[in-house]
């Protein structure tokens, strides 16, 4: 009975090229949108499950409340681990993580710049799996200034890992010792790292000193617990040591706050954008559910297509089910007939859709910052999880064909010519072909319209984000980042100076950070009228230029060279601080911050959007610091001049032979804030047009029998004297009506979502009428180019063949 | 064979009802050639639905084969169908996307006989009726006359006790049409009982016993020179 049952299917297939390319081609769509998706939200998914106690790794996450205000940060102090490991035993180990970003590198005459160096406990290697090549992967950490590189830094200075063993990489005026090499990307981790130095290495005495403080937020802490503990009840446990360790401290250093711990799955800190100062690379969880949406939409519309296409043949395929009722069929057979169909159908489509998905790798690689292969589909739980959305695909695309062309009664069918009509008299007309396509139409067309929306609507809002006011002025600022290199800070006025004397440079300035970065938090004292408070508040360090070159609007006065009590005592605010401070008039008002230093507020500068447009508005304090500064900015005269900038760069390097040049444009980098929007946009996108293709593949095949099916209506009409405008007009109102009705469907739905989208951001444009118009013409427009060509041909053809035909 | 008493059938819409049989009575003997005539809408093709157990009757009495069908539901009714009744139609009812072979071997495959003895029964019919040369073709590439003799050896390849005929020469020439009564003509004398709707009376005649209908009712019946005293089996 199988065999007569694929032998059918296939022969159908064949049979039927046009009907059974559109069943394949939607299906496969649906399939090849659905495996690009699985595989992005498995991959971001598989963080650091790979570790060998993953599931027993938390990080050490803080939670500090100052006068009231709440943050949560994903750093802590260097002791608190360490304390913590000492005196509950449900913790088996700990880790500290110093993070240092960026250094420049030296062995010998060769000089990189290194992304992703770190300071860790030997204990490393212990919590975090990694394959080794060279040296010693237990005790590489355990000694002071070893270091343990990766196998593509190794490579880089020494050309194999084998020559690295031994040797020395210099930075920061202190050489390491490699004691391994390790491979590094081989596993999707939260760890950015590629030099690793012992922990012990950090000098004596500045370790000391970070030792006595638990609000020095300077580390990532891993606790790894001992088998059976339970997070939530050590969590609890730590109540006594906040009781008996930290708030005496705080109480001692007279800080008018709480500090409190968040124990955080390791596996679940890529995803969370819970904690400040997190890994920059982390995802975001409710972007993985939108593209899983997303994935499960295609699935509906492709499943959709395929049920409307199968229904509206129904009337063809009611005779053979008639003939093989008589034959003895029983339902159940039939039913297990037309699965099979929608079996076949499916896995066929299955085997389109992954030569599709290896076509399109490398444009999904590009987009999602991957590097999936083949190989990564052949993994068995991606096959497992393929062939089960195939199934469940087949299963849900032809349950309906199947049972509705199974209620079939012989008695009706087998004398009737094969037109097409429904069998199904009375109520049950309500279940059959005619009212179900329309309602399939407008869900897919509902779907595809909400898409269409969503894209409109993420591209308006990262248009907005990149071309907003911010309140300062980011065009043509070149910035260059300055060297920790105490000779290159040393020398960074006269370099200033140097840049002046150019003719083609306006204004050079400096700042610990520019714009569009990650600002630092101080903790400040704050004088009110009757009290002081402590207060957690954004800082930079600037110099006297910074605010002009900006373009920043400020009442009161700026830092003045000439003035050396601006370097100790003098603030700027921005309004956010002042607003947040209660302040009406803040010139004049004293505070002082966590570094000792004590002055009074000089200025207020109107507020600039200085951080992503993710975020409101924080206070910040800008001090006075000309020297010992992180970033140049350099801005030149003329717009247009990159042959200045170019020159520029050239003497700055001439300037600072010694280590790499990294320049960029501070409009570009603000703009990197919204990559992940920009992804999503192109996700969007493409996955739009994915689902409006199988919406009209759809809209297509129904148009096509539903104009065959009505060739000698259209023939007797075109005799009575209709002109093909009528006739086209006439077939294609109904599809028309259909789509307009989706809008009815699509409209509220996408409001919601978006909405909340929408209010993510702090700043945001508010959802106007214009793109629910927009996405509705759009989906008008396609639905009805779909139709048109089939309509005309119907319309302009000889009405004598038509009533011939019948 | 078959004894009908009392049969009416009623089609209901939302807003007619038809009564397509009027209380009608009739029997069958094991082994006769019966043909049916009539005016069209007379309920000729109603009473070879409910003979062939293809639907129910509002009410009345129909035995088969000594057993009450009358109220038996579809699953019941394709049970005793599916091994007891062969069907001919005007319109063939091949399917199309299987062969001539895969077409007469359909009604076996449902009763799951092995695939031996499938191939046996079919290939036996298909010599029988001197269509086995075409056993892989389709239909779309057989004359008329042919796809009915492959309809015809669909119906008897499981060995029915009934053979029912709707218009079988309905939408064939004349040679042909003389071809598939000669058929039906043949399995009589090999002992099947035949039912055959019919609008010609030529071909009526070829039958033992003309029953007229008319307004859902049988209004006449003739014996035909061709008519042989049969037993009545219970």
């Amino acid at each position: 009975m199988w065999k007569n049952y694929l032998l059918s299917s296939w022969r159908i297939l064949i049979r039927q090229r046009l009907v059974s390319l559109i069943h394949i081609l939607g299906l496969a769509a649906g399939l090849s949108a659905a495996t690009l998706i699985y595989l992005y939200v498995n991959s971001e998914l598989q963080y650091d499950i790979h570790h060998p106690d993953a599931e027993r790794i938390y990080r050490l996450n803080s939670v500090l409340i100052l006068d009231g205000q709440t943050d949560r940060v994903a750093m802590n102090s260097l002791r608190a681990a360490s304390e913590l490991a000492d005196q509950y035993p449900e913790i088996e180990a700990f880790c500290r993580i110093i993070d240092i970003g960026k250094q420049s590198v030296w062995y010998g005459e060769k000089m990189f710049s290194e992304d992703g160096v770190s300071f860790a406990d030997s204990t490393y290697f212990n919590f975090f799996s990694y394959r080794f090549v060279a040296g010693d992967s237990k005790h590489c950490l355990d000694q002071p200034m070893q270091m343990a590189i990766s196998k593509e830094v190794a490579i880089k200075y020494f050309g194999s890992a084998e020559e690295a063993i031994g040797k020395s990489l210099k930075f920061a005026r202190k050489s390491y010792q490699i004691s391994a090499v390790f491979i590094d990307g081989e596993k999707e981790t939260q760890l950015p790292y590629s030099m690793i130095i012992s922990l012990s290495s950090l000098d004596r005495r500045f370790y000391a000193s970070v030792m006595g403080d638990y609000f020095r937020m300077m580390a990532f802490n891993y606790l790894k617990l001992i088998p059976g503990a339970q997070a939530g009840i050590l969590s609890k446990k730590f109540e006594n040591f906040y009781t008996n360790s930290i708030n005496p401290w705080i109480e001692q250093n007279e800080v008018n706050g709480s500090m409190t711990y968040a124990l955080q799955p390791l596996m679940d800190v890529h995803l969370s954008n819970e904690f400040s100062y997190d890994f920059p690379g982390n995802s975001n969880r409710r972007y993985l559910q939108i593209f899983g949406i997303v994935g499960l939409f295609l699935l509906v519309v492709a499943a959709i297509n395929y049920m409307n296409l199968s229904t509206a043949r129904s009337g063809k395929r009611a005779k053979e089910v008639g003939i093989r009722m008589v034959a003895g069929a029983k339902r159940s057979q039939l039913i297990f007939q037309f699965l099979s169909e929608a079996f076949l159908h499916t896995f066929i489509a299955l085997i389109f859709a992954l030569a599709t998905v290896e076509i399109l790798f490398p444009y999904f690689n590009a987009l999602t910052d991957k590097h999936f292969t083949h190989g990564d589909i052949l993994q068995p739980n991606t096959l497992g999880a393929l062939l089960l959305i195939c199934v469940l695909l087949a299963l849900i695309a032809g349950s309906y064909p199947a049972f509705f062309l199974s209620a079939v009664e012989p008695s009706e069918v087998i004398g009737m010519k094969s037109n097409g009509k429904s069998h199904l008299q009375g109520w049950k007309r309500y279940l059959g072909p005619v009212a179900l396509r329309r309602v399939l139409v407008v869900m897919q067309f509902a779907i595809s319209i909400a898409l269409i929306l969503s894209t409109i609507v993420v591209m308006s809002q990262l248009d907005f984000m990149k071309n907003k006011d911010l309140g300062f002025d980011k065009e043509g600022v070149l910035v260059i980042p300055v060297p920790g290199d105490s000779v290159v800070q040393a020398s960074l006025p006269k370099i200033k100076n140097e840049f002046l004397q150019r003719a083609e440079v306006d204004q050079v300035a400096s700042a610990s950070r520019v714009p569009g970065g990650i600002f630092g938090k101080l903790y400040f004292i704050v004088d009110h009228a009757t009290n002081r408070s402590n207060k957690i508040l954004g800082f930079m360090f600037i110099d006297d230029a910074f605010i002009p070159m900006m373009g920043l609007k400020l009442d009161g006065r700026n830092f003045d060279p000439n003035n050396a009590a601006d370097a100790g005592t003098s603030f700027i605010i921005n309004q956010a601080c002042a607003d947040f401070l209660g302040w009406e008039d803040p010139i004049g008002k004293e505070m002082e911050n966590g570094l000792g230093i004590r002055g009074h507020v000089i200025g207020v500068v109107q507020d600039f959007n200085y951080a992503s447009l993710h975020a409101p508005i924080e206070p910040m304090v800008m001090m006075y610091q000309p020297k010992n500064t992180s970033n140049l900015l350099i801005k030149v005269k003329s717009q247009d001049g990159f042959d200045s900038y170019a020159s520029i760069l050239d003497q700055w390097k001439s300037m600072v032979p010694n280590h790499p040049l990294e320049a960029y444009f501070l409009d570009d980098f603000m703009n990197r804030n919204y990559i992940k929007e920009g992804k999503m946009l192109r996700v969007f996108s493409y996955f739009t047009i994915l689902a409006v293709f199988i919406s009209c593949l759809g809209l297509f095949g129904l148009a096509s029998f539903s104009t065959e099916l009505r060739t000698k209506e259209i023939g007797i009409r075109k005799v009575l004297g209709a002109s093909a405008g009528n006739i086209m007009l006439h077939l294609t109102k109904e599809f028309i009506f259909l789509v307009l009705i989706s809008n009815l469907i699509a409209w509220p739905a996408a409001w919601y979502f978006l909405q909340r989208w929408l209010e993510s951001f702090a700043f945001s444009n508010p959802l106007s009428f214009g793109p629910f118009l927009w996405s509705s013409l759009i989906a008008l427009l396609v639905a009805t180019l779909t139709v048109m060509g089939l309509s005309l041909k119907a319309a302009t053809a000889n009405p004598v063949r038509a009533l011939r035909y019948e | 064979m078959i004894k009908i008493s009392e049969l009416s059938k009623v089609y209901r819409t939302e807003d007619v009802e038809t009564l397509a049989l009027n209380a009608l009575s009739l029997e069958v003997k094991k082994g006769e050639f019966i043909s049916v005539m009539g005016p069209s809408g007379c309920g000729k093709s109603t009473l070879l639905n409910i003979l062939g157990l293809l639907d129910n009757p509002s009410a009345g009495s129909y035995l088969f084969a000594g057993e009450e069908t009358a109220q038996l539901n579809e699953k019941e009714r394709a049970r005793l169908r599916k091994s007891a009744i062969g069907f001919v139609f005007q319109s063939f009812n091949l399917i199309d996307e299987l062969s001539v072979f895969e077409n007469i071997e359909l009604p076996l495959i449902y009763q799951k006989m092995s695939t031996s003895e499938r191939k046996h029964r079919v290939e036996e019919v298909m010599q029988r009726l001197n269509i086995a040369h075409r056993a892989k073709h389709f239909p779309q590439q057989l004359s008329g006359g042919q796809q009915q003799r492959v309809a015809v050896c669909r119906a008897i390849v499981i060995e029915p006790k009934l053979i029912l005929a709707d218009e079988p020469t309905g939408n064939l020439d004349s040679k042909n049409g003389e071809e598939v009564m000669a058929l039906l003509e043949q399995l009589h004398d090999e002992g099947a009982t035949v039912l055959m709707v019919t609008h010609s009376p030529e071909h009526a005649l070829r039958a033992e016993r003309v029953i007229h209908m008319l307004d859902g009712q049988v209004i006449s019946e003739e014996f035909t020179s061709n008519y042989r005293s049969k037993e009545m089996e219970a």
